[in-house]
């Protein structure tokens, strides 16, 4: 076993410190929570240039062809940066996703736009049940001659508000044996002003997008499709397979969370301490207290 | 020993509770929401006159002074009854400032203050701490000078929560520099329109307003000062017991909204009330709810019996807000995605109560003396450990 990082994971490291320090500031972060967008369009275009966007994306697909173990050393200091943005919803989720089940075409036209920061993408899944599973979803997705016709409102989407397209979770066959069988996963167009793009459906007045209030302020969104036309070469994998994919994106965007949450706890500890060090009460400094000793070791 | 309370107690509360139900507008309970049920609001102070009329606000006061002879124990209950019911609840005339100048105040500022704080018409803040003296209070150093006739005050405070909405300032200044910390102090009321006051706000993590106040060469009588000078610590040590002193009802409110959202929120078929999980967390803190009930009674039956609650106030209100924070926490697990949501969401339950009293849990475990500070209390007070 060795916990030491690699030459490379050194530099991503590195990198992304002195760039969130210099880019990411307190007043920076404050200001996107009240931000309608909550990220910077000219910091994302910086973050993409650096690569980050397509770490997980094979050369092939102009991506940087790194692993997950490298995507964890990114995240961390995301969250040690209390990065605010899509990134998380389009370079980890929608990117797991896309790789775990589109096919070549489909695959070429999204991963490189990904990777140069021109498109974001986020994942609809979670329903009214708020639960992560397949028996949660009850969008529905129906064929009609070369399209499905999806209706249903999924919850708590991240970034919906500024993506440009989200890969939705809908019901193709709606009474199957098992309730993990039967969901296929589908890209959406969003926008709708990008021509001759996986033939961006124009239709998008079916889409209504409304962002939540939430505690931290980040931008999680009720997304309701009313008979939205999707062409049906927008299905990702196999029709009714869709559960499966997801399954793995979740094991992997909960590790990939994880690897975010423990840089942000380490920065509040530096905090601790910083500050137990600085404030003087009774003459000392509080740190020197064992109540505030033990409080802060454990 | 009997744990239940009097006939004449529960008429009383029945009494007030259809007082709250008939007089309470959703327009002030809005404010109070607002103000974080602290007094001093336009339409709080409207209906707490109403209210106090009747003599609750300080009931256990004398008639004289606008109470109703009551118990301790029927104080209590009222205290809590309004902490339920979402009225302003946080008092500093009538829970604090009040009982001490009744103790230790002399008969002119007796009969200056204690009506009208009973009738409710007059708000006070707490000018305690400053950015040296927060929980070592002792620190603190805005100093009074003696100008003959009145005080010369100078300094700045911070953490004064009722500052703009109140009416004076239960003001801690250092009226003697060179005398041991604990003998320098003294109480003064300061009229908040004084000259030379300055009031700004602080904003906490729940968005409520507290206050940082600057006092620049302000003049104050010597008619304005509480007891006797440098005594003011020892005032201070006892309102302090007061105010930790804490109705715990609010969230039992919180509670009830929990337990009431597992029951009616269906997840796969079957309420989220049938998994044993669910209610094995909710049962615990029913558990717990009842073991406050318990400290907080009983801080009524030490005062009953003529003595101040001293370590016990701070074993109740480290209780009670402990509790509070394990309550939101829970609330926030059984809520799942639906406790992020904020007040305003389309699909937040309770119109994002949780979120809201997860972070106000954290603010009210702090003020008043933080679990640590409260617990050296206990270790020292209560157990007679030695002092570090």
């Amino acid at each position: 076993m060795n916990f030491d990082l690699n030459t490379e994971q050194k530099m991503l490291k590195d990198s992304a410190r002195n760039f969130f320090s210099r880019e990411a500031d307190k007043e920076f972060i404050r200001e996107m929570e009240n931000d309608e967008k909550g990220y910077s369009q000219k910091m994302w275009k910086k973050m993409a240039r650096l690569g980050w966007m397509g770490l997980l994306v094979p050369e092939k697909y102009n991506g940087e062809e790194m692993g997950f173990l490298d995507m964890t050393v990114l995240l961390e200091e995301m969250g040690y940066a209390c990065l605010p943005g899509p990134f998380f919803s389009t370079a980890v989720l929608s990117v797991i996703t896309l790789l775990e089940s589109a096919n070549e075409k489909q695959k070429k036209r999204l991963l490189p736009k990904i990777a140069d920061g021109s498109q974001i993408i986020t994942l609809g899944w979670i329903e009214e049940s708020g639960t992560y599973s397949g028996k949660g979803i009850s969008a529905k997705a129906e064929l009609k001659d070369d399209n499905y016709i999806i209706s249903g409102t999924k919850l708590f989407v991240p970034d919906a508000n500024t993506a440009d397209k989200i890969i939705v979770a809908a019901r193709t066959d709606n009474s199957p044996e098992d309730p993990d069988e039967g969901i296929s996963l589908f890209v959406v167009d969003l926008k709708g002003d990008l021509k001759g793009d996986l033939k961006g459906d124009t239709n998008n007045k079916s889409i209504n997008i409304e962002a939540l209030k939430t505690i931290r302020s980040d931008k999680l969104c009720e997304v309701t499709f009313k008979n939205t036309i999707v062409p049906k070469d927008n299905m990702l994998g196999e029709p009714g397979k869709g559960w499966e994919t997801l399954n793995k994106v979740l094991l992997k965007a909960a590790v990939a969370k994880c690897a975010e949450m423990s840089g942000g706890a380490k920065r509040v500890l530096e905090m601790v301490v910083e500050y137990a060090k600085m404030r003087h009460q009774f003459g000392r400094p509080i740190g020197s207290f064992q109540a505030i000793q033990t409080g802060a070791a454990c | 020993m009997d744990f239940a309370f009097t006939d004449e107690e529960n008429r009383i509360i029945s009494e007030i509770r259809e007082f709250i139900e008939k007089e309470s507008t959703p327009e002030m309970l809005e404010e109070t929401h607002k103000l974080e049920r602290i007094y001093g609001g336009k339409l709080g102070r409207e209906f707490i006159k109403k209210f106090a009329s009747n003599g609750w606000l300080c009931p256990s006061w004398p008639e004289e002074y606008g109470g109703i002879n009551s118990s301790a124990m029927l104080t209590y209950m009222i205290k809590n009854e309004m902490a339920y019911s979402g009225i302003p609840a946080l008092f500093v005339g009538a829970h604090m400032a009040g009982p001490t100048i009744m103790e230790f105040a002399d008969e002119k500022m007796k009969e200056k203050f204690l009506l009208p704080i009973a009738k409710g018409d007059l708000e006070f803040s707490l000018g305690y701490s400053e950015p040296g003296a927060g929980s070592d209070l002792l620190s603190l150093e805005m100093r009074a000078e003696d100008k003959g006739g009145h005080y010369l005050v100078n300094g700045q405070k911070t953490f004064n929560t009722h500052a703009h909405v109140a009416d004076y300032h239960w003001l801690a200044v250092r009226t003697d520099p060179d005398a041991a910390k604990h003998k320098g102090i003294s109480i003064l009321i300061v009229d908040f329109k004084t000259p030379g006051i300055t009031i700004r706000p602080m904003i906490t993590i729940v968005g409520s307003r507290t206050n940082e106040v600057y006092y620049d060469n302000v003049k104050v009588s010597k008619d304005c000062l509480v007891g006797e000078e440098n005594k003011g610590f020892n005032y201070i040590m006892e309102a302090l017991d007061y105010e930790r002193m804490f109705p715990f009802a609010h969230y039992r409110k919180v509670f009830e909204n929990i337990v009431e959202y597992a029951k009616e929120k269906i997840v796969h078929g079957e309420p989220l009330s049938k998994k044993p999980l669910v209610r094995q967390k909710l049962a615990q803190l029913e558990i717990e709810l009842e073991a406050s009930e318990l400290l907080y009674y009983n801080l009524a039956h030490v005062l009953d019996n003529g003595k101040v609650p001293n370590y016990q106030a701070s074993m109740e209100k480290t209780f009670v807000c402990e509790l509070d924070q394990k309550i939101s926490a829970v609330g926030m697990e059984i809520m799942g995605q639906y406790g992020q949501l904020s007040k305003g969401s389309k699909w937040a339950p309770f119109d994002g109560e949780m979120e809201y009293y997860y972070k106000w849990s954290i603010v009210e475990t702090i003020y008043g003396g933080t679990t640590e500070v409260q617990k050296n209390i206990m270790a020292q007070r209560g157990l007679g450990l030695p002092r570090v």
